[in-house]
């Protein structure tokens, strides 16, 4: 059931996302998504295998729905949060909206081990504000770089 | 601990090794062909597949195969990303420079699968994966669909590039 909840709103999610007009270049786009694919998986990996905080559920429709927030929801929510980045005008609104992206990503990431998807061992809020700062940062720099050095866009 | 040392230092460190120097000298020493703009998205699309196969499939529940010396996230694990990228870099560059067209291009997807299950091969001799449920032959459709996905999304992307810079 939890998989086909969330297969539904992320297909909502998706169709929201491709109908609004975005001010991020479509090659940022997909820079973004790969990139924190990469980071994603990585962190991810490392605090199950490594760290042993989380722990995947061992069914195979709550691993799908693990697989599909990594693949799908988190670069999608990071690339909304960024396209809103971009129409801020202001360096403090432009930081507040990315402590609100990393606020929002820890929150969707405690509502997967309050649904079953990850079995919490020995997570706290504070790691995922690390892990997520982490990876917007990340993110956020390798897609200015590309931005800048690649695409040069100033605008 | 945040990233393990390998077990002991033999074949399969200095394979990653090696291929790391070689991803260097083609991303150095290769004459500039594709776009800038496109380079970037190349080389992420190169690493994303496999490491998402990785994280999906050398993982429980499915656990079909261990990277390196444990079943724990190590050095090299994290090294391996610099492995992939010249394999998909190389796919397009030598597309993009002789331009294949019909059975020509159905005969270069066919070299460039076995040429990657050859190399996998290599790096099951060399323990970089060690297999535990998972065969060289499942490899084969994996590659012809990844290595597909890497040619439309190269034809796309550029299409893209050639339209924007047209209007």
């Amino acid at each position: 059931m939890t998989l086909s909840l969330v297969l539904y709103f992320l297909g909502l999610l998706t169709i929201t996302f491709c109908c609004y007009q975005k001010k991020l270049h479509l090659f940022e786009i997909f820079f973004i998504w790969m990139t924190v694919w990469l980071i994603t998986h990585f962190i991810s990996t490392i605090l199950i295998i490594n760290f042993r905080v989380l722990e995947v559920s061992s069914g195979y429709g709550n691993f799908g729905v693990h697989f599909f927030k990594r693949f799908i929801l988190f670069p999608q929510v990071i690339v909304i949060m960024f396209d809103i980045y971009l129409r801020l005008r202001t360096t403090l609104l432009r930081i507040l909206s990315l402590i609100a992206t990393v606020f929002l990503l820890s929150g969707l990431e405690f509502l997967f081990i309050y649904l079953g998807v990850l079995i919490n061992l020995h997570h706290r809020f504070i790691f995922s504000l690390l892990e997520w700062s982490i990876t917007v940062l990340l993110a956020l720099l390798t897609w200015k770089w590309y931005r800048y050095k690649r695409l040069m866009r100033y605008s | 601990m945040l990233l393990y040392f390998p077990s002991k230092f033999d074949g399969n460190e200095w394979a990653i090794i090696l291929a790391l120097l070689f991803n260097i000298l083609i991303f150095t020493f290769l004459p500039k062909r594709i776009p800038k703009e496109i380079t970037p998205l190349l080389v992420l699309l190169s690493i994303s597949f496999p490491k998402i196969m990785d994280t999906t499939l050398a993982v429980k529940p499915l656990n079909l195969y261990d990277l390196n010396d444990t079943s724990h996230y190590e050095i090299f694990d994290l090294a391996l990303y610099g492995v992939y990228p010249a394999f998909g870099y190389l796919f397009i560059y030598i597309y993009d420079y002789y331009k294949f067209k019909g059975f020509g291009l159905v005969v270069y997807f066919i070299c460039w699968s076995l040429a990657g299950v050859s190399v996998e091969l290599v790096l099951v001799l060399l323990h970089v994966f060690v297999y535990k449920g998972w065969h060289l032959i499942y490899s084969l459709p994996i590659y012809i669909l990844v290595l597909s996905l890497t040619f439309l999304f190269y034809r796309f992307v550029s299409n893209y590039l050639i339209e924007k810079s047209q209007n």
